[in-house]
């Protein structure tokens, strides 16, 4: 079965991995890693104060962000070659605004059967119980999906 | 891993135990298989009216409702031996609302999951979401197995 995992850098995604890989995952399972990656705030310019372009600032955030993403695609990948699981990373920057469309496209896209994912990642609004993100999918989704608690 | 399967009633509730059974479950898991059944709606007496007390009525309701669960019971015990999954069924009548009651008991139980389908028998029938996995989606402790996609 194909199944797709939407993490984020969260802990709670990590551990919603480690709690799949111990309790749910069969062998033949293949997995498809998702990072909906969100694109990094830009500053934005302030021409009226007639600030130059800030091309450096935005470099480095870009880079810092692309950093954080490849860090998060090497941990996973590295647990599942640890366990000698199959798996692929696909790495969505089409819509970085809708990480919830971004995982039920990839889902369809790779014909995945299942989807897993916490329930809240490092979303800014913090005081839900259940994040935007797994909300959207839950009421989206037309395969079963499984949702991980904090 | 003991799992708690919610059920009820419907079709949606045993494809998704089907589907449980075909692509998640694991040799040695135990699966604990409830239904919370809301106390059913008793006729109220109207003294005003100086109508007797509709005992031949309260009757009839509590023996469908008790014919209702013990179905329920079968058709649960039968799945689960034929599957020979190790199991228990819990069926059961609740003051509780059945998500309250649900997350309730997966907590007696030490439940490490529950499984349930999108939407049961309930009322209001236009949402995607059913009010019960809803609840139990926003409050359980434990990872949740929503299974959908077995009625389109």
């Amino acid at each position: 079965m194909k199944v797709l995992f939407a993490v984020d850098g969260s802990e709670i995604a990590e551990k919603a991995f480690d709690w799949y890989l111990e309790n749910v995952h069969q062998d033949s399972n293949f997995l498809v890693i998702v990072h909906g990656r969100e694109n990094p705030q830009i500053p934005t310019l302030n021409f009226t104060e007639g600030a130059a372009f800030p091309s450096d600032e935005i470099t480095r955030i870009m880079k810092e962000s692309n950093q954080k993403v490849d860090a998060l695609v090497d941990k996973f990948s590295m647990k599942c070659s640890e366990k000698k699981i199959k798996f692929k990373v696909a790495l969505e920057g089409g819509k970085p605004s809708k990480p919830g469309e971004t995982i039920l496209a990839v889902a369809d896209q790779e014909g995945c059967e299942m989807i897993v994912m916490g329930s809240r990642g490092l979303g800014t609004i913090r005081r839900t119980l259940l994040g935007s993100v797994s909300d959207y999918v839950i009421h989206h989704a037309k395969i079963p999906v499984i949702v991980c608690p904090v | 891993m003991k799992v708690l399967i919610a059920v009820d009633p419907s079709d949606i509730a045993e494809k998704a135990f089907d589907w449980y059974f075909k692509n998640i479950h694991k040799e040695g898991n135990e699966v604990y298989v409830c239904h919370e059944a809301e106390q059913p709606d008793l006729p109220t007496v109207f003294f005003a009216g100086g109508a007797s007390f509709p005992a031949a009525e309260i009757g009839r309701i509590m023996t469908d409702h008790n014919k209702k669960k013990n179905e329920l019971e079968n058709t649960y015990t039968m799945k689960c031996k034929s599957y020979k999954i190790k199991h228990r069924i819990d069926i059961e009548t609740t003051q509780d609302k059945p998500g309250v009651a649900i997350c309730k008991k997966a907590e007696k139980v030490h439940a490490n999951m529950i499984v349930m389908g999108t939407r049961g028998m309930g009322a209001i029938r236009r949402t995607v979401l059913g009010s019960v996995s809803d609840y139990v989606l926003h409050h359980s402790k434990v990872p949740v197995l929503i299974c959908r996609g077995q009625d389109q």
